[in-house]
């Protein structure tokens, strides 16, 4: 491996274990298996994930649609929202920084000063881009070069992005101040070519074929020899000219046509009427008979042939110099690969940099403050694909909240469907997100501490496909965020225990938001229907309710989207419901029920999802028997009257082992 | 996500190509002229040497499919099957690409599933000509095309890596997994390791397009679901 990478160890990037370094030996392997004797470019490894990046799980980036929307498109993805690069590797950046945001709070401010420098120079960002906009993908182009399924248009790739490089190191040089990350892209940006580019220019024409083979891409007056045997084509081809006029005035036929076939090469035409005279003597020993067709006879003579070989020949030498230039100009790239590839990362972080300053200020983001403290202060919180669709749609103004889990970390998140509850928790991950990466925030303001892990469990799927309910994979998920979540971590969870009975879930509900403060104490945003647990805000100190408002209007509701501290008063599943469309009849049928079955329960209760028919059936709510043990819990949901014998026995051995667990 | 597609299963078709190439690679079969033309017996061999790759035949300016590989493509590419000279006194099923459209129909049968050997010829016809009537033009695999290992503008996602990853699991070492990635068509590598609870996570991240995976982990259902779900296809590693 060393040996491919060229390189004298491998330690000069770092250490690698046996396990790394037996899996890049296999990807050799399969290289040189798949590209039989093409070494493609290969660029020194770089370390990926670990804690160097947020750690963010891949349920958690497809629910926060970050490259992809859950439909499977690019559009209504937070990297389509967010991209406004002029290059290809500049997207390929892009994505692939969204795709793994830094933990290091420096490296995250390296990276924040070079935007916050491209936002405010706005001129030179202008003239940067205006070259990036035209400068080619010098790394694919190179990699197809490399790998002998390269084309001229490739080498004129390179041509065209050294010099955008050198355009853009010039700007830079004449620039003042600036950051650690913008001059480290103007030292590669400068390079030493080892005149790759003056060769180049020297070498290439203007118009470049696609196809090597299609010839012309040598500009005149680089090869002596190439333009000798061009002239003697073209020459030749005059000759060619000459002929025709001349058989012409000797046979007196002004039809006379001299065409050219592969078969044989030039030869003269006559139509069937008039070839009388060439097939008799005396012309006849000049032009030799080849071919009759239905209304046209052909024939040669021995100039033609010569000319046709001087012709093929001068046009097979010419194809040949021409090649020997694409290999050797090939060839001089791949020496320099290393500068190459140095500079196509430049171009590429350049562009990055002048995306991210030009939608901060397109979109008025702000700086975030990324730090080392278990801060999450974001005032005036924006999402950032639901803002831009609400203005490209015309749909009024988004309206920003802030969120604050610096003190009391965990927020329970209440209010009707339809509030704005999901959009208001992803809005807060993916300002997380982007300022990790090193973007600025669609926020006034915003203070981070950097987090190690970022989870998200929001909205519901099935994956039949799998064979795991919608239950199922809620309950995966959630477990994956319980065991692994740390007191660093961000936490996003949207209606835990929504997918099964009330109860069931409202429990669960209840256990993961004790888990999560007490045990995991990580920062966390808890939407909910189950209003019974904003009880826990009086008793968790580090939890606080907070609720999306609505305004209610003769029946109907009118959503606020403004997040306010306190909870919903009720869930508005009527009125929600009612906008849905269903019916008049069904709406006024479901006011009757709900009329009733508060009146049954004594007082209104605070949830309406809450009261399906069994309610009356249910169990003191899990509320009351929390504090008593598991032991008063399993006691208390014993029926004896609805068991059999059996089922008596074993409950009974199961609070045998519950009391000796206690005890 | 959408899933990407597993190699299709071959049509039980009149011609069992593969098991005749089997036996010529083991040996228990050979050629006589009687049977096959020598231009047919050079192809046999070649696509023995490839049993999983669907063979792009250079014949010209045509890429010619035969047998079984031309009856898969002509139904993933819509073209056109025809059938050229007999086998074992069977009609010959046959489709072809134009050299000058190969591209597109190479990014649609990767999109499909299949794995592209591309075999060129490896000398001007004329030469052959020279050696004899019945010699062949020299021809060979140049190049595997797989969802992994492309380059061509036109089968990338300009705004797109386009990873090829090598899973490791060490010896001894209960979860860690070693990743090794690598994108020829710009030539970034990077290197990591990851654990059994973020590794999917991890594969998520570098979503690559295809996951070379060794035996020891071939079984193990978890991690196919894990790549399948970050839209890689599953190669088997090759035996060091």
């Amino acid at each position: 491996m060393k040996k491919e990478l060229g390189v004298a160890a491998l330690d000069a990037f770092g250490s690698f274990s046996r396990g790394e370094l037996a899996a890049c030996a296999a990807l050799l392997k399969y290289l040189e298996i798949t590209q039989i004797g093409h070494k493609p470019v290969l660029r020194p490894p770089r370390r990926a994930g670990g804690a160097a990046s947020l750690v963010i799980d891949a349920a958690t980036r497809a629910n926060l649609e970050l490259v992809r929307s859950l439909g499977g498109r690019k559009q209504g993805s937070l990297l389509f929202a967010i991209d406004r690069t002029v290059t290809s590797a500049g997207a390929r950046e892009l994505a692939s920084r969204l795709a793994s945001p830094l933990t290091c709070a420096e490296a995250i401010h390296a990276r924040l000063d070079a935007v916050a420098l491209l936002l405010d120079r706005q001129m030179l960002r202008v003239k940067l881009r205006d070259i990036l906009e035209a400068a080619p993908d010098i790394a694919r182009a190179l990699s197809r070069l490399a790998l002998g399924r390269g084309g001229p248009r490739d080498l004129g790739g390179l041509r065209d992005g050294v010099s955008a490089a050198r355009d853009l190191a010039r700007l830079l040089a004449q620039a003042h101040g600036l950051p650690a990350e913008i001059a480290a892209i103007a030292e590669r940006l400068t390079g030493d070519d080892g005149g790759l580019l003056a060769e180049l220019t020297a070498a290439l024409g203007e118009e470049l074929p696609h196809f090597k083979r299609d010839g012309g891409f040598i500009r005149s007056g680089f090869r002596p020899d190439l333009d000798e045997n061009r002239r003697l084509r073209d020459d030749s081809r005059g000759v060619i000219a000459a002929l025709q006029s001349r058989y012409a005035a000797e046979t007196g036929i002004k039809a006379l046509k001299v065409r050219h076939n592969n078969v044989l090469g030039y030869f003269v035409e006559l139509s069937a009427n008039t070839a009388g005279p060439l097939l008799a003597a005396p012309l006849s020993d000049a032009f030799r008979h080849r071919q009759t067709l239905a209304n046209a006879v052909r024939f040669t003579t021995a100039e033609l042939v010569d000319a046709e070989a001087r012709i093929t020949g001068a046009a097979e030498r010419a194809l040949a110099i021409e090649l020997d230039c694409f290999e050797a100009l090939t060839a001089l790239a791949r020496a320099h690969e290393r500068v190459l590839c140095a500079m196509a990362a430049a171009l590429a972080e350049l562009d990055l940099y002048c995306a991210l300053a030009e939608l901060a200020e397109e979109q008025n983001y702000a700086r975030p403050t990324v730090d080392k403290a278990r801060a999450f202060r974001i005032e005036a919180g924006r999402h950032p694909v639901v803002e831009q669709s609400l203005l490209k749609n015309r749909a009024g103004p988004f309206i920003a909240n802030d969120c604050d889990l610096t003190a009391r970390r965990l927020w329970l998140v209440t209010g009707p469907n339809m509030a704005g509850k999901s959009t208001f928790l992803r809005q807060n991950a993916l300002i997380a997100i982007l300022a990790q990466m090193g973007s600025f925030v669609p926020a006034r303001s915003a203070h981070i501490g950097v987090a190690d892990r970022l989870f998200s469990r929001v909205g519901a799927s099935d994956d039949l496909a799998r064979g795991r309910s919608t239950f199922m994979v809620e309950m995966v998920e959630t477990a994956a965020i319980l065991n692994q979540a740390t007191d660093r971590s961000l936490v996003i969870l949207d209606e835990i225990g929504r997918g099964t009975a009330t109860f069931d879930g409202l429990s669960i509900a209840w256990a993961a938001v004790e888990h999560l403060h007490d045990v995991n104490k990580c920062r966390a945003l808890f939407a909910t229907h189950y209003h019974e647990l904003t009880e826990l805000a009086g008793r968790l100190d580090g939890t606080t309710n907070v609720t999306v408002a609505v305004k209610e209007w003769k029946d109907n509701i009118v959503f606020l989207h403004e997040v306010v501290q306190g909870t919903a008063d009720k869930s508005y599943g009527i009125q929600v419901a009612k906008l849905a469309g269903l019916p008049a009849s069904l709406i006024a049928r479901a006011r009757q029920v709900l009329a009733r079955l508060e009146k049954q329960q004594g007082k209104p209760r605070p949830a309406l999802e809450d009261l399906p028919l069994f309610a009356q059936l249910a169990p003191p709510p899990a509320v009351e028997t929390q504090d008593r043990g598991p032991l008063l819990i399993a006691l208390h949901a014993i029926n004896p009257d609805a068991m059999t014998p059996r089922e008596a026995l074993d409950a009974l051995y199961r609070l045998k082992t519950l009391a000796s667990g206690e005890g | 996500m959408q899933r990407p597609k597993a190699p299709r299963a071959l049509p039980e078709s009149a011609m069992p190509a593969v098991q005749v190439f089997e036996a010529l690679k083991d040996g228990a079969a050979t050629f006589s002229d009687a049977v096959m033309t020598p231009m047919m017996a050079q192809y046999a061999k070649i696509k023995a040497a490839h049993p999983d790759c669907l063979l792009f035949y250079r014949m010209g300016d045509f890429f010619e499919l035969f047998f079984d590989d031309a009856v898969a493509a002509s139904r993933a590419l819509g073209i056109q099957l025809t059938k050229r000279g007999k086998h074992l006194g069977e009609d010959i099923p046959m489709c072809g690409v134009p050299i000058v459209r190969s591209d597109e129909y190479l990014q649609k049968l990767i999109a499909a599933g299949f794995r592209i050997a591309v075999c060129e010829q490896l000398e001007d016809p004329a030469l052959a000509k020279k050696r004899g009537p019945k010699s062949v033009v020299r021809r060979d695999v140049v190049r595997l095309v797989t969802p992994g290992t492309i380059t061509e503008e036109a089968l990338l996602d300009a705004a797109c890596n386009n990873f090829l990853t090598a899973l490791f699991k060490a010896p001894g070492q209960d979860a860690a997994f070693a990743l090794a990635s690598v994108d020829i068509s710009t030539g970034e590598c990077f290197v990591g390791e990851s654990s059994a609870p973020d590794l999917a996570g991890d594969l998520a991240r570098l979503a690559p397009k295809e996951v070379l995976l060794s035996t020891a982990l071939d079984g193990d259902r978890k991690l196919r679901a894990a790549i399948d779900n970050a839209g890689a296809a599953i190669t088997p590693l090759p035996d060091p």
